[in-house]
């Protein structure tokens, strides 16, 4: 759904460019999984796009990490979240 | 006036409370109301910018035909048929999914919410469960990938030559239903756990045991609970991309596995309305925004009427309790 809207194109964004950089177009990491998973027979891509899954992956333990350290404070005033 | 005066005479009156008005409020205070009201006004106006959008673009573009059938390749936009076979994978993926996470997602919810023993078990159950709601779709998707290319689940799925494709309607719902069940634990979750105590305690005395007083008194009474979370848990599922595009191959039409009537279609491969309108978007490879809008405008439809079923039978059922 991003790479509709962020221009599905594999390229990184350079801040040196300036401004600009805003609009420049990118590429996700989840864009970049569905985009290439008609290549998954092949090993070399198939490794790459674990790997960028394990990234996403561990993104999401750590924010799923980071929300529950946030809720300890509450605990102390009875709210179970 | 003497001691004895002031004891006989009438209390005086409690200070009368200030109207708990805005206009007394600290600066920064007022600020913040201010920002949050207007947060919530923009996200008002972005919720209807988008239904009023896609409703102008939708009713200008669908065609009864469109829904009666099926894609075809051809180079004529005319010609390209219309969507009846992703509508039906949407409503076949949607039905298997929440088959799949609604009695799970209850069981997880009373297991956590009226027993929760072993208690380490429970919390690592919790943090699971939270972070399942917090993993992309993508990487369950390819997770499914793994799991469904397995020899032993080929049975699910196409196979040619000996290989196990491991995309069909029951990898891509199996995958949808961890999509849906985070949001049906926790609902469900929240509905047990709001009930009082006193509310459990008269069904013990009354001599129901815990798993009568649970499947009798608690669940009947977490029911408006249980329909909200399900429906939430609909949503996510029909509106989910990732899962459709590589576990159910995204082929526009049904593909089945073999000639057996409904379990060769199961087995075999097909397409969503999400799939279908990622597919016709103007970044996508078929690049007709007109059949897009259409299929955007029936996916908010089959939304809408689901939020509406919601609250309806939502109030029914709290009607219906509180009698």
């Amino acid at each position: 759904m991003l790479s509709m809207v962020s221009g599905g194109v594999g390229f990184a964004p350079n801040p040196a460019d300036g401004l600009i950089f805003l609009f420049e177009p990118s590429r996700p990491l989840a864009a970049t999984i569905i985009s290439n998973n008609e290549q998954l027979s092949s090993p070399p891509m198939k490794h790459t796009l674990y790997a960028i899954a394990a990234v996403l992956l561990f993104s999401a333990a750590m924010l799923s990490v980071i929300g529950w350290a946030a809720k300890q404070p509450m605990k102390r005033y009875g709210v179970i979240a | 006036m003497t001691v004895a005066q002031a004891s006989l005479s009438p209390p005086a009156s409690p200070p009368v409370r200030r109207a708990d008005s805005s206009a007394s409020w600290r600066l920064s205070d007022r600020i913040g109301l201010g920002f949050a009201w207007f947060l919530g006004l923009l996200f008002c106006a972005i919720a209807a910018a988008i239904v009023i959008y896609f409703l102008v673009e939708g009713i200008k573009y669908l065609r009864p035909s469109l829904l009666v059938t099926n894609p075809t390749a051809s180079s004529s936009e005319s010609q390209t048929g219309g969507f009846l076979d992703p509508l039906l994978g949407t409503v076949i993926i949607a039905l298997m999914a929440m088959a799949i996470a609604i009695p799970s997602g209850i069981g997880i919810a009373v297991w956590l919410s009226e027993f929760g023993r072993p208690t380490a078990l429970a919390r690592l159950t919790e943090s699971c469960i939270e972070m399942l709601a917090g993993t992309p779709s993508v990487v369950l998707a390819l997770f499914g990938t793994i799991l469904f290319e397995a020899p032993a689940l080929g049975f699910l799925s196409q196979t040619s030559h000996g290989i196990v494709l491991g995309q069909s309607f029951f990898a891509a719902s199996a995958m949808l239903s961890l999509v849906g069940l985070p949001m049906v634990v926790a609902t469900v979750r929240e509905g047990l756990q709001v009930i009082p105590s006193h509310v459990r305690e008269a069904s013990y005395a009354v001599g129901k045991t815990k798993i009568a007083t649970t499947r009798r008194v608690l669940l009947p009474a977490a029911r408006p609970q249980l329909i909200t979370g399900s429906m939430l848990g609909l949503g996510r599922v029909i509106g989910d991309t990732a899962i459709v595009l590589l576990l159910l191959g995204g082929t526009l039409t049904f593909s089945n596995a073999n000639s057996t009537p409904l379990l060769g279609t199961l087995r075999g491969t097909g397409d969503t309305l999400t799939g279908y309108i990622y597919y016709n978007a103007p970044t996508g490879d078929g690049n007709q925004p007109s059949k897009a809008y259409a299929a955007a405008f029936v996916l908010m439809l089959i939304v809408l009427a689901l939020n509406l079923g919601v609250d309806f039978t939502v109030r029914r059922s709290r009607a219906k309790l509180w009698n």
